[in-house]
């Protein structure tokens, strides 16, 4: 039985076309659309699946003005997409009104930032627990580099919005910005002053990073 | 014995390589043979050879996993059971792995 593969969904529709062996339709649902494909079952996590779906996310970026990706892996049947739709439907278009004539720029930073020290011992007078050691650990170690304030005020008129991820140590910390998709220029230009070599810039993109969860 | 200091270091020299810095002539010592030559374990890589590790086609690649897979992936399941051949109860499962600080709001 066929459902739903959902790549996207978008304020407009446009006419079908075909990535690899995926045929990339669209439905109607109620003045949103949804960017799908008819399969059986969901890709294989693989490299050129990512590949596919990528490629599928950046042609509909390029040809729409309003694209909300979906997580990797998101086959559902129609009715179950309407039901989640009718709930989710603020939410949905207030996305499609963010990202609507803008795209996404990332910036991530090499190498990974020190942690901030981790005192070893509790206050005097209090026992930290177990839980509470263990999230004093994962604050200290998700930090942001503080070149990435440096960023942020570089751009900070281009960009609408703007998330940011911490590394891990074994992945480096990263910066999204939403901005207009005719400022990509003056956003590359704005962070190629700063002369910073820790960082690499990425893009543009369709707004990844700014998808809320269509799945609640 | 004198040992031989290898340097690895990814920031380039700020001297030429044949200037040597003067030193205090220090008195002869008697010639130790040099022990067998013995495979170093490398450094790290230079950054011109750590770059070039890296073709713009991974880098591609990275930015194509951060994208899709950033905020998590949903695998779909179809779970049957049954008894003596007989299909008793069906499960669809469909579940969303995402690290947790991803999709939860941040703690205050």
């Amino acid at each position: 039985m066929k459902a739903l593969y959902v790549f996207a969904l978008t304020g407009d529709a446009m006419p079908s076309f075909a990535v690899d062996e995926h045929r990339v339709e669209f439905i109607d649902l109620d003045g949103l659309h949804a960017a799908i494909a008819w399969r059986t079952e969901p890709p294989i996590l693989s490299e050129s699946s990512l590949r596919a779906q990528h490629d599928i996310v950046m042609r509909l970026s390029e040809h729409l003005d309003a694209v909300v990706p979906a997580r990797f892996g998101a086959l559902i049947d129609e009715r179950e997409l309407r039901d989640i739709l009718a709930v989710r439907r603020e939410t949905i278009q207030n996305a499609l009104s963010l990202v609507r004539g803008r795209t996404q720029m990332t910036v991530r930073f090499r190498g990974a930032p020190r942690s901030k020290p981790l005192s070893d011992r509790s206050p005097v007078g209090t026992v930290m627990t177990g839980a509470a050691y263990l999230e004093a650990r994962r604050r200290a170690a998700r930090t942001m580099p503080a070149v990435a304030n440096v960023v942020t005020t570089a751009v900070a008129e281009l960009a609408i919005a703007e998330r940011s991820e911490a590394g891990t140590g074994r992945t480096p910390a990263a910066l999204y910005h939403l901005i207009d998709r005719g400022k990509v220029s003056a956003y590359v230009d704005a962070i190629s002053r700063l002369q910073l070599r820790a960082l690499s810039v990425s893009g543009p993109w369709a707004p990844f990073a700014f998808a809320p969860d269509l799945w609640p | 014995m004198s040992r031989r200091k290898v340097r690895h270091s990814t920031v380039p020299s700020a001297k030429p390589a044949n200037v040597r810095p003067v030193a205090t002539p220090l008195p002869r010592r008697r010639t130790i043979p040099r022990p067998p030559a013995r495979a170093l374990p490398r450094g790290p890589a230079p950054r011109q050879e750590a770059e070039s590790i890296f073709p713009p086609s991974e880098t591609s690649l990275a930015d194509v996993i951060d994208n899709l897979l950033n905020r998590g992936v949903v695998l779909n399941a179809d779970l049957i059971l049954a008894l003596a051949d007989v299909d008793l109860i069906y499960v669809r499962l469909s579940a969303l792995l995402c690290a947790a600080d991803r999709i939860l709001p941040p703690q205050r």
